[in-house]
Formats: C-alpha cells, structure tokens, sequence
C-alpha cells in the first residue's frame, strides 16, 4: 500500500472541508442554542429570585399586619377594660351614693314618723287625762261648789 | 238684745238678780236674758250676747288647757 501525497492533501481539504462545515453548521448553532438556553435559564433564576424576594416580602408584610392587628386588638381590649373599670366605678359610687342618700332619707321618714307617733300618743294621753278630768270634776262637784263657781264668775263679768 | 246664759245646773234668785243687773249695765236695759241648763258645760257660767261670748264654764278652761297640751305636745 502506497502513500499517496496527492491522496494525503486532498483527505487533508477534505477533513478541512468537513470541519469547516460541521462548525459552520453544527457547531455554532449548538453554541448559539446553549447560550440562548443558559441566558434562559440566568433569566429563570432572576425571576425566580425576584419571585423568592417578593415572597419574603408578602410574607413580612402580612407578619407586620398580623402583629399590628394583634397590638391593636390588644390595644382596644385594655380599653374596654379600662373603660368598663372607670364604668364599674362610677356605677359602684352612684350606687354607694344612692344608698346613702336613701338611707338618709329612711332615717329621717323614720324620725319623723317617731316624732308624730309621740305627738299623738301624748294628745291621746292628754285627751284621755282631759276626758277623765271632765268626768271627774261632773261627778265631784255638788251643789255648794257649783254655786261657788257661778258666783265667781258672776263676780268677773261684774268687775269686766 | 238677747242674751244667753248656760250653766250646769239652776241659778239661785239672788244669782240671777245679780247676773241681771250687771248684763243690763253692760249691753243696756232693754236686754232680755235666757238662761239654759247644759251639764255638759260641767260648772261655772256662759254668756252669749250676739257674737260676744264670754265662757268662764270648767269645760272652756279644760278645753284650754287640752288646746295647750296640743301644742306643747
């Protein structure tokens, strides 16, 4: 078998050939697919970074929302406690207030209701001591005292 | 004028003559008195002249001094 030079330059263009062709045709649309595909794939990765970022964000947005809407509750439960204890007082001291007032009042009913029963039981005592006395002074007096009280009075009218 | 006199029981003459004389001194002689007999008035002796009363009876005192009772009470 003889080697050929001729044979050895032409398989050389033709190997140069070939490897102008594969790179024209294969190998830098290969190269340009895998650039397009790892600039999608980096775009990919920003988005879903961004995606990642956004997410932390929500997240500490609804953590701040929650604990504001924890504080505020909290703050309107102090409140209504607060409230509902300055109400309790007041009631309490209304009612303290009422109760001594009716009191008072009871008290006073109570003295006055005393003070006329005494009234009227020293009348009805009086009446009783003036009912017997009238009695008393018809069935003692007799004739001579009757006379003598007339003349008396017959004396006073005279002197008037 | 007409003039009443209450007592517990009768005047004696000399009472009357008495009562008589000093009424007609006091409201004038044409003064005809009445005299009625009350136990009720229980002693001592009532005049009424018109409005004029004079009572000096044991009943108007008591009934002073319930009156007073009344009102200290």
């Amino acid at each position: 078998m003889d080697i050929q030079l001729s044979q050895i330059i032409f398989q050389i263009i033709n190997f140069g050939v070939v490897v102008g062709a594969l790179t024209y045709f294969l190998y830098r649309p290969i190269l340009k697919i895998l650039r397009d595909r790892s600039e999608k794939i980096e775009a990919a990765q920003k988005q879903a970074q961004k995606t990642l970022e956004e997410k932390e964000q929500i997240d500490a947005f609804k953590k701040k929302a929650k604990s504001d809407a924890e504080k505020q509750a909290s703050d309107i439960i102090a409140e209504a406690r607060e409230s509902a204890e300055e109400q309790r007082k007041q009631l309490l001291s209304k009612a303290k207030s009422d109760a001594k007032a009716e009191i008072a009042k009871l008290k006073e009913q109570w003295e006055e209701e005393k003070t006329k029963m005494a009234r009227s039981m020293q009348q009805d005592f009086s009446d009783a001591v003036m009912a017997v006395a009238e009695k008393v002074m018809g069935s003692v007096l007799d004739k001579k005292a009757h006379q003598k009280l007339i003349d008396q009075e017959i004396k006073n009218l005279i002197k008037a | 004028m007409k003039i009443t006199v209450t007592t517990a029981i009768t005047l004696s003459k000399s009472q009357l003559e008495a009562l008589t004389k000093a009424l007609k001194k006091k409201y004038g002689s044409k003064t005809s008195i009445e005299t009625i007999v009350d136990e009720a008035v229980i002693g001592g002796i009532k005049v009424t002249a018109g409005s004029e009363q004079l009572d000096g009876t044991l009943k108007h005192k008591l009934n002073v001094i319930k009156t007073q009772l009344h009102q200290s009470s």
